[in-house]
């Protein structure tokens, strides 16, 4: 028996095969332009949720790597700024080594007050919107001017502890009078205790001992600054405040001498402990980049997978469009042919 | 024989030619309508030798008839199932989108991403209202999206009920059609009419009938046919049965739509003694009562997690129930426990504790005390720090720690609430390329079934032109014969006047 076909199916057939050509046509010219495949379900199915997670872990460490990058400049303002102080500190410290006798008195005071000034400023440095010496007080500067006027706590306690032991304001005719025991007593007892931790944060600063928490990669949270209470920092304030505030140009010689002595232990004493702080920044900053590191590297892996699982090789979807042209012309051409192909032309 | 029974034959032949030709040309108007089958004239031979037509026939398969209406039946069930999916998909932008950017799909899993790096930024920047404010928007953005993907999806099923409904009153006229001309072909065949037309006719009906409901047939008696359903219900026999159905207009995630009887007999749900098993119906019933309640119960347990996850808890009662946070619903009081609560993702709100905009204080989201406005119990940030980060980055940790979820719904029990809203979406494209592969499948062969019975059944043109051909010649030569017999008749009447 003959097998028959009839011209129903037979022109339907063309006219479908076309219309399938031409959808599948779009499909690849869209992959080739986006260079993905065009639709994620039809795609990768179940795949989607692997898809997803990996796409969001991608964002993760998108937004992990820029906060990253902020708390690394505050780290880095922070590393200046303590750099700064260290370098101050020194300059005072020659300066003082050079003035054992009480000539230069009021050019070492003057010298001191303007370390002092940028020892506040240095630690009231801020990074994109925070104060990076304030703990998780980042909001206010953590310490104030100390000879701002009217006078500043700091100032005000100074003064206060100076005239209790002395009976007379500093830079008055009487301070000349003050032996080197009187000073070392005052030193070690009223003056160090107006440093102490509590008199530290009650007169000096606002910021707070707790310490910034950063989450640097999926699963590190750090401690990322150090604090305006740091013990280093006070002592140096405090070195600062001797031979700046104590009317230096007053006294005699012998309590001269004593006061710059001390003030130069106590800046060696701080310098060593600024250094300390100093490493301890730099830690925080070489765990950040690391963290960093990784998260590029891991960045580029997930990258990689989404692309796997995403992507179409370009060189193959444009074969795929230029075959697709070519069936599409070929399929016209005979359609055009086989309508042509009747019986009826003929009769 | 005579000449003039030679005549007689001639001149019938004529007739069974013309009759002949009447078929041909109603074949050549046929060719391309869809479902038209090819005619043929039945011929026979009298007593006197002179042919006869016998009655119309057409070309028929059976086989390949039922074939198509098992074809039709399964590609109608498997694409109405694949838009409902594309629907609730297209209202989330995720098969259009990339998981590389994912800031163009709607998803809750591409948000919640968004959510938790807003946070970590927050975390970098505790005092910077602006990074606060960005959080708080990705979170709306968040609580928005889960209130209108459980709307996509409760309209999908009411949509759904509404196709059902109309396609059982569709489903009703198709019966009486159907009757009208099983009648007239029961009679038409009785007493000898052509049918040919109304079987035609009739198979079309039959042909629409198993696009909605799959069916078989049973032909008995002068092509008399009776249909049942897929599981055996009786759809049509000698007069049509009722298929009725009550639709539900408005759907939440806990309505429970009506079911579908044919003739007194539950077809759909899970009670059915006969449940159909193809067609449109049984794809929006599938629809209605499984699939889009099941994405429900996982947007609803995203929802009850996000909740949890962002809840707080009493600091000087740490045995206390944990309160709603962030994230919240109305007139909650406390955190749900692991097991669903239907609706929740369509209720799910931010709470208006931390929303400047409704009287709240932005800043409760770093510092706690969302839950209870002005108990210091629930505020985390006792000593008021402006750059205090623990509790967001607490939060960040929540987003990706494992939670318990209710298995009811059909995925992972304890995972992290972002696995478990990227686990979700893989469920659903897996249903859409299940869905969509599978209409591709049941459309390509349709195709090749219908095209097969048409091959079997359907006109060539060109077999019918040549056919009037060979008409054409018999037809003349019948002509001929007649002019020959009436020449010799006049030959002989000359003969005899002379």
């Amino acid at each position: 028996m003959l097998t028959s076909i009839s011209t129903y199916s037979l022109t339907n057939d063309l006219r479908r095969s076309i219309l399938e050509l031409q959808s599948q046509l779009n499909k690849s010219q869209r992959e080739l332009s986006l260079g993905r495949v065009t639709n994620l379900s039809e795609a990768l199915g179940v795949n989607v949720a692997l898809d997803y997670s990996l796409g969001v872990q991608h964002a993760d460490l998108k937004a992990i790597t820029e906060t990253s990058n902020l708390v690394l400049s505050r780290l880095e303002a922070t590393q200046v700024a303590l750099t700064s102080i260290v370098e101050n500190a020194r300059t005072l410290r020659s300066a003082l080594i050079s003035s054992q006798n009480s000539g230069s008195a009021a050019v070492l005071q003057n010298e001191a007050a303007t370390a002092l000034t940028t020892f506040i400023s240095a630690l009231n440095t801020a990074a994109s919107g925070q104060f990076v010496f304030g703990g998780i007080h980042v909001d206010a500067a953590p310490i104030s001017d100390y000879f701002a006027s009217p006078a500043s706590p700091a100032k005000q306690a100074v003064d206060l502890a100076f005239f209790a032991a002395f009976g007379a304001p500093q830079s008055s005719a009487g301070a000349s009078a003050i032996t080197t025991s009187q000073m070392q007593a005052f030193l070690s007892g009223p003056f160090a205790s107006l440093f102490s931790s509590a008199n530290w944060t009650a007169n000096w600063s606002s910021a707070s001992n707790q310490a910034v928490q950063s989450r640097i990669s999926l699963s590190e949270t750090i401690l990322t600054s150090v604090s305006a209470n740091d013990p280093a920092l006070q002592k140096l304030a405090a070195a600062y405040t001797m031979v700046s505030d104590l009317g230096l140009s007053s006294l005699n010689a012998s309590a001269y001498q004593t006061v710059v002595q001390t003030a130069t232990q106590y800046i060696d004493d701080a310098i060593a402990g600024i250094n300390r702080l100093q490493s301890t920044v730099g830690v925080m900053q070489s765990a950040v980049t690391n963290a960093n590191q990784r998260l590029a590297v891991q960045g580029d892996a997930l990258q990689g997978r989404l692309g796997d699982l995403e992507d179409v090789d370009p060189a193959e979807a444009a074969t795929k469009v230029n075959a697709l042209m070519t069936q599409i012309e070929t399929a016209y051409r005979l359609t055009a042919r086989i309508s042509e192909l009747t019986l009826a032309k003929y009769l | 024989m005579t000449l003039s029974s030679a005549g007689a034959v001639a001149n019938q032949s004529l007739s069974v030619i013309s009759t002949e030709i009447g078929v041909v040309s109603c074949n050549i108007a046929g060719a391309n309508a869809p479902g038209f089958s090819k005619k043929l004239a039945l011929l026979s031979a009298m007593e006197d030798g002179s042919p006869e037509i016998e009655g119309i026939r057409r070309a028929a398969n059976l086989a390949l008839l039922q074939n198509l209406l098992r074809s039709n039946a399964a590609q109608a069930q498997s694409s109405v199932i694949s838009d409902g999916l594309t629907r609730i998909d297209q209202s989330m932008n995720i098969s259009a989108a990339t998981a590389t950017d994912l800031s163009n799909s709607r998803s809750p899993a591409a948000l919640l991403s968004a959510l938790s790096d807003a946070l970590q930024k927050f975390s970098a920047s505790p005092s910077n209202i602006v990074a606060a404010q960005e959080a708080l928007s990705d979170a709306q953005s968040l609580a928005a999206s889960l209130n209108e993907a459980t709307a996509t999806t409760q309209q999908v099923r009411a949509r759904a009920d509404s196709e059902i409904a109309s396609s059982v009153a569709e489903i009703n006229s198709l019966l009486a059609q159907f009757g009208e001309v099983n009648k007239r072909i029961v009679s038409g065949v009785a007493g000898g009419a052509d049918v040919t037309a109304d079987l035609d006719k009739r198979d079309g009906i039959l042909s629409d009938l198993s696009k909605l409901i799959g069916v078989t047939t049973i032909t008995r008696a002068n092509f008399d046919m009776a249909i049942y359903t897929d599981s055996g219900a009786t759809l049509f026999e000698t007069t049509p049965r009722l298929v009725s159905f009550t639709p539900t207009s408005a759907y939440s995630a806990t309505t429970v739509g009506n079911q579908m009887y044919v003739d007194g007999t539950q077809v759909t749900g899970a009670g059915a003694a006969m449940k159909i098993q193809s067609g449109k119906l049984a794809g929006l019933v599938e629809l209605r009562d499984n699939i889009a309640p099941e994405f429900q119960n996982q947007l609803d347990e995203i929802a009850r997690g996000l909740i949890g996850a962002f809840a707080e808890y009493d600091q000087t009662n740490p045995a206390a129930p944990l309160s709603p946070g962030l994230f919240t619903f109305p007139s909650a009081t406390v955190v749900p426990n692991a097991t669903l609560v239907p609706g929740l993702a369509g209720i799910l709100i931010v709470n208006p504790n931390a929303d400047p905009n409704q009287g709240g204080d932005i800043m409760r989201l770093r510092d706690g005390g969302i839950s209870h406005p002005g108990n210091p119990a629930y505020v985390y940030n006792t000593a008021g720090e402006s750059g205090y980060s623990a509790r967001l980055l607490q939060l960040i940790a929540n987003i990706s720690a494992p939670q318990s979820f209710d298995p009811a719904a059909g995925l992972s029990a304890q995972v992290s609430l972002t696995s478990y809203a990227t686990d979700s979406l893989g469920w659903l494209s897996g249903q859409e390329k299940r869905f969509s592969s599978s209409t591709a499948y049941q459309t390509a062969l349709l195709s090749q079934t219908a095209q097969a019975l048409s091959n079997a059944t359907g006109v060539n043109l060109d077999e019918q032109m040549s056919r009037m051909l060979d008409l054409e010649n018999a037809y003349q030569a019948s002509a001929k014969l007649l002019a020959v017999i009436d020449s010799m008749y006049q030959s002989l009447f000359d003969s005899i006047h002379a």
